[in-house]
């Protein structure tokens, strides 16, 4: 045994040093460190240097071949075998499964939450009770004095519109703004015959305020029931006790002359030179335009090209005063063909006077 | 036989299986250490094509994720000796090298260094049915090499062919598609302890691991360590492992033998543990610190507290020069080296062509190896570290992970195995249609 007998051991020199200085000055420590360091197993210090890596997980309990350093260890203090137990390694494996692990992190909280909130929602009572709670307080947002409408403000050039329309929203105030369907209300106004647009408007202290903007108008339309006011596109605006009420409007008459009222208005226009003496227009069949003069004439437009032929007639009127004489009517019907149609006593004159040019006698 | 060749089948399928699903554990199962690799597959398809770069051995086409090491408990000599024991290192290895890849493996290739691995050279030869080489030419001449008497209870590990003869020409390494008559093929067969496997088996089953490849760690740790142009000319590689010393034969790329010297670092330490009257983990401690094989006039004063926790207070006090740790240390590698000289001489190591010799494992880092070792083996004498591949932690670029890399390389890359071709067609019980069509066709 080399080691036993080496001269160190024996030195009592040696030895006193040793016991004058309890931690000597390591010989080891002028070593450059030995390549064999990283593979240093079970350093006798435990903060030993050599191992610096965490790859390296040696245990200190000692493997059945190593029973040798079984009496050292049981002087120590024991400790845990490092090696997980079969259940420990099991569970690791386990937990880095993907599909377990997702379920445990993301599917079993997702499942426990909503068994919990459908459980608790199970009671009919208290999913009664959340209902109201949110009830209540929708409520009473709503009823909060910003949000009160408390009059009505309508804007009309007429009374009586302003009363129709008020009428028509029958409204109760005070009522929430949440409550009212402004659109809604926009296009029940607007379903009044007299009103062309309406427009909506809540206010911030608490007025809706209704701009009616009314139908102009154009032409008194007589017709198998009475008379109606018509705007220029045709529409019916009220009806009219009396023609005198709006002597001021042309006058049109006939089933489905409100249909045509652009070619009326363009006629009423082109006859402006016999204005005196218009009475109004008719329409026939609801195709063509009679126009109506006093005396009972009248000029029986054609379907196409009406305002074309009526000028015609004014032209024949400028020049010989064609409507001035006894004429009964002007017929353009067939505009190739134009007819006069003479009164009765217009026509005897007229074969009278022809007898006589020839040399008849008067019978 | 043929059960073998099934179960090695299965294990490689197992092993496709494993590295389509992309991970796999690469686990050594030494005596000194247990070490665990979790390897990710299809990272990088490796250099590109007309890159200039060869596909390096495989090595690029995974990255290490997951490391783990721990101390190796219940192993002797490379073989389980206490089940139990073996079964908790190899689960915390297995689970340190998990929690850091934070992945769960289920497939492990193993490697290990007992059960007294024993080489073979087997020769085959058969007459070619066509005038070219084709696949079941290659399967009918590995079936028609004669397996010798293995002896009772022991299994194939490996049988690699490493060489074609076709007529007079040899060193084919793939003969497929050559005109020729005759086809003839070496083999070696590297046979092993069925029961040693078995063990190995049980117990990663124990840890819930099937095994997906077997192999001999000092075939893998001669794949790490040896450098292409070593494997190409011929060289060996030594690994001085813990409990066992493996030794393979490497040329034109192949193993061509391989043995194993049942002494190992276990018995340096029990030895320095036994001379200077200390515990087994002092003497380890000593030896990594402190131990080397060369003493010289300085090692004489160099003086090593002994240490010890006995309670005796002389007994602790002990100092020791590291001349006399070297004296305990140096007979002891010696024994270890003359008796790798003497399987390398058996094998006819002398007669290669290059006799490079590659020192390997953790018993390779004692100071002043190389020098002994080259007065006992020869001139051409290195110390070799295991080849980088990617992701490998630092703490696990050492020699003494030479096998585990080699594993990885193993894993990446396996070398072709008879069972690696599919059995030839006239031999094949297993598809009786085409026997009982064959029978028709012939009868009727």
């Amino acid at each position: 045994m080399p080691a036993m007998s080496g001269p160190y051991r024996f030195d009592p020199s040696h030895d006193r040093a040793s016991r004058h200085h309890p931690r000597p000055v390591r010989p080891h420590a002028f070593v450059p460190p030995s390549p064999l360091a990283d593979i240093a197993r079970e350093p006798i210090e435990d903060s030993h240097p050599a191992i610096p890596s965490a790859l390296y997980s040696w245990s200190d309990e000692p493997g059945a071949a190593h029973g040798a350093a079984r009496s050292e260890q049981t002087s120590r203090k024991t400790r845990r075998d490092p090696s997980p137990s079969r259940l420990a390694y099991r569970l690791n494996r386990l937990w880095l499964t993907p599909v377990i692990r997702r379920g445990v992190t993301v599917g079993a909280p997702v499942l426990i939450l909503s068994l919990s909130i459908g459980l608790w929602l199970g009671d009919e009572s208290r999913r009664d009770q959340i209902a109201t709670f949110f009830n209540d307080l929708r409520t009473g947002i709503e009823n909060r004095p910003e949000f009160q409408v408390n009059t009505l403000s309508v804007d009309a050039r007429s009374d009586a519109v302003a009363q129709a329309v008020i009428q028509r929203l029958s409204l109760s105030f005070p009522v929430s703004s949440f409550h009212l369907d402004l659109p809604a209300l926009r296009r029940s106004i607007e379903a009044l015959n007299a009103v062309e647009t309406a427009a909506l408007r809540i206010g911030s202290d608490g007025v809706l305020q209704v701009s009616v903007t009314e139908r102009e108008p154009a032409m008194v339309w007589r017709h198998r029931g009475g008379l109606d006011l018509v705007d220029s596109e045709g529409r019916s605006i009220a009806r009219l006790a009396a023609r005198d009420v709006r002597a001021d409007l042309p006058l049109v008459a006939g089933e489905g002359a409100p249909e045509a009222m652009a070619e009326a208005r363009q006629l009423f226009d082109a006859a402006h030179p016999l204005r005196d003496r218009l009475r109004g227009l008719v329409r026939v069949s609801e195709r063509r335009w009679d126009v109506v003069l006093d005396r009972d004439q009248r000029i029986l437009l054609p379907a196409q090209g009406a305002v074309a032929a009526l000028e015609r007639v004014l032209a024949l009127d400028s020049v010989q005063d064609l409507l001035a004489r006894d004429v009964r009517a002007v017929d353009l019907r067939d505009p190739s063909r134009p007819t006069i149609r003479l009164s009765q006593t217009a026509m005897s004159e007229l074969h009278r006077i022809r007898n006589q040019a020839s040399g008849v006698s008067d019978r | 036989m043929t059960d073998l060749y099934q179960s090695q089948r299965a294990m490689r399928n197992m092993r496709q299986q494993a590295m389509q699903r992309g991970v796999i554990a690469v686990l050594d199962i030494g005596t000194f250490k247990v070490a665990c690799l979790i390897l990710k597959f299809g990272v990088s398809s490796g250099a590109t094509e007309g890159s200039g770069v060869g596909n390096m051995a495989g090595q690029a086409s995974f990255r290490v994720i997951g490391a783990g090491t721990t101390r190796s408990r219940g192993v002797r000599f490379g073989e389980i000796a206490a089940m139990a024991e073996t079964e908790r290192a190899v689960r915390t290895a297995l689970q340190t090298a998990q929690k850091m890849a934070q992945v769960r493996v289920d497939h492990a290739i193993v490697c290990f260094s007992g059960g007294e691995a024993r080489s073979y050279g087997l020769e085959g030869a058969v007459e070619l049915d066509g005038a070219h080489v084709v696949e079941n030419d290659i399967a009918r001449v590995l079936a028609a090499c004669e397996v010798p008497d293995l002896g009772a209870g022991r299994e194939v590990l490996h049988a690699q062919p490493v060489n074609f003869m076709l007529d007079h020409r040899s060193g084919l390494s793939d003969p497929r598609g050559q005109a020729g008559r005759k086809l003839s093929c070496d083999m070696h067969l590297l046979s092993i302890d069925a029961d040693v496997v078995q063990n190995l088996v049980h117990c990663l089953k124990r840890c819930d691991v099937e095994m997906a490849g077997l192999a001999a760690s000092s075939y893998v740790s001669g794949l790490a360590s040896l450098v292409e142009d070593e494997q190409e000319l011929g060289s060996a590689a030594i690994d001085l492992g813990g409990g066992a010393t493996g030794l393979s034969i490497f040329i034109k790329k192949h193993m061509i033998f391989a043995d194993t010297v049942r002494l190992g670092g276990d018995h340096v330490t029990t030895d320095i543990a036994k001379g200077l009257q200390i515990p087994y983990s002092a003497a380890e401690r000593i030896k990594t610190f402190y131990g080397g094989v060369q003493a010289t006039g300085k090692d004489d004063r160099e003086i090593i507290e002994v240490g010890g926790d006995s309670g005796d207070w002389d007994k602790d006090r002990r100092t020791i020069t590291r001349s006399e740790l070297i004296g305990i240390m140096r007979p002891r590698v010696e024994e270890i080296l003359e008796e790798v000289r003497a399987r390398l001489d058996a094998a006819g190591f002398d007669h290669l062509p290059s006799q490079q010799i590659v020192l390997t494992g953790g018993g390779s880092q004692i100071p002043g190896l190389d020098g002994l070792a080259a007065r006992i083996l020869g001139q051409q004498v290195r110390l070799g570290r295991p080849m980088r591949v990617q992701g490998l932690p630092q703490a696990a670029t050492g020699p003494a992970f030479a096998g585990i890399v080699g594993l990885c390389l193993f894993a990446a890359q396996p070398q072709d195995e008879w069972w690696d071709f599919d059995i030839p067609s006239d031999r094949f019980s297993a598809r009786p249609l085409r026997r009982a069509m064959k029978w028709f066709r012939d009868n009727w």
